[in-house]
């Protein structure tokens, strides 16, 4: 099985053709110009990662409270992840920093506040 | 939220990271319209905002018509001459939607620039600044998106930091001699040149960093540096230069120092044939 990546390590893009097992696993990659996407690619396969972003509200604040993962999350992950913050409930005052959603889907990461409201 | 069916028109990374914002707040985004042939975002927003999502980006194409009367309903997309920028009739195609988010641009605020009394300079519409990123109002720095607009804040904090330390010392040993003023001049495929301005006399060790944005997509370009017009400095070739992403160059201060007397630096791309 195929499957065609873009490489995000530089504006030129390159289309990776990477070729999978029957089990979806890594097996080889093609079209890359640099190791960036040579070493981009399996990674990519194997364990696709995002830093997910998101706002909430907050009782008794007018302005909604931005927060991110401490780290990134499994891509598969993101609307889990942004439905836990969805159902989070939080009182003032916050902390930048401040766990909001502690191991979020599980994955040991938290959901933190980025900034700091009264 | 404003609606829930959405149509983008400009792929910068404004566009890129609202298109991924409005999927995460439970909108459909329909397409992403580009009227270049490349998005003018990072690759890696375009990888993460739009293919993560399925989300199309339609190169080449804008938006020629909008339906609708209390409420967008609609929105007809055609796809343009890649030369005039014009719509060839014929390829119209209509996207039914409740929002159409518009992402055509930034430029510097200019109000306390101008309020201030600040140069601006046509490339960047931001404030014309030395290497020390001072106006040619003395005291006045200029740093980040209100100088000219960064794609990544990381370049904005650096900036910031040099201006900072300028301004600083401005404040403690007051205004300096800077001599005269050489202008740095915009060469082939550079466009927005910061610093616009070099004062040769009062360099330090510090390098004095350009950044700009190349004006089309480029192989192989190097980014080169002429003082009166003899070549001083020639990069390595970069493999890709694009709009999207602002190249800098460090160069070292000694090559307008030992000069003398310069009368003009051109920073420009040389790409081979």
């Amino acid at each position: 099985m195929e499957k065609i990546l873009t490489c995000i390590g530089c504006p030129m893009g390159c289309q990776l053709t990477v070729t999978l097992d029957e089990n979806g696993a890594f097996q080889s990659v093609t079209g890359y110009s640099c190791k960036v996407g040579k070493e981009y690619a399996p990674n990519e396969i194997a364990n696709p990662t995002r830093m997910v972003t998101s706002v909430m509200l907050v009782p008794g604040s007018r302005t909604p409270l931005s927060v991110k993962t401490a780290r990134a999350i499994p891509k598969r992950l993101i609307f889990d992840c942004l439905n836990e913050i969805r159902m989070a409930t939080i009182a003032l005052p916050i902390k930048i920093g401040d766990v909001i959603v502690p191991n979020v889907c599980g994955t040991g990461i938290d959901v933190v506040a980025t900034r700091n409201l009264k | 939220m404003p609606g829930r069916t959405v149509v983008i028109l400009g792929s910068g990374d404004i566009g890129l990271i609202m298109a991924r914002r409005m999927t995460f707040e439970g909108c459909d985004v329909k397409a992403c319209v580009e009227l270049m042939p490349f998005s003018s975002g990072l690759k890696r927003n375009v990888v993460q905002c739009l293919d993560d999502y399925d989300i199309p980006l339609m190169l080449n194409h804008t938006v020629v018509d909008i339906a609708g009367h209390d409420r967008v309903e609609g929105v007809t997309i055609a796809e343009v001459d890649e030369k005039t920028k014009k719509p060839i009739p014929g390829t119209e195609q209509y996207i039914e939607c409740d929002t159409l988010l518009l992402s055509v641009g930034l430029i510097p605020e200019n109000e306390l620039s101008v309020g201030a009394g600040v140069d601006l300079a046509r490339s960047t519409q931001g404030p014309v600044v030395d290497e020390n990123y001072e106006t040619n109002v003395d005291g006045v720095f200029a740093a980040g998106n209100v100088l000219h607009v960064h794609d990544l804040v990381d370049f904005v904090s650096e900036e910031a930091a040099r201006a900072g330390e300028a301004a600083a010392k401005y404040v403690i040993s007051g205004k300096a001699d800077k001599g005269t003023g050489v202008p740095v001049q915009e060469g082939f495929g550079v466009s927005g040149i910061v610093p616009q301005l070099i004062h040769p006399k009062q360099l330090t060790d510090q390098p004095v960093k350009f950044m700009f944005r190349p004006r089309d997509v480029y192989k192989g370009a190097r980014i080169c540096v002429d003082v009166d017009g003899k070549e001083v400095l020639r990069g390595k070739p970069h493999m890709i230069m694009a709009p999207g992403e602002m190249a800098s160059l460090s160069v070292d201060s000694e090559l307008f120092k030992k000069k003398g007397d310069i009368s003009n630096v051109t920073v420009r791309l040389e790409v081979r044939a």
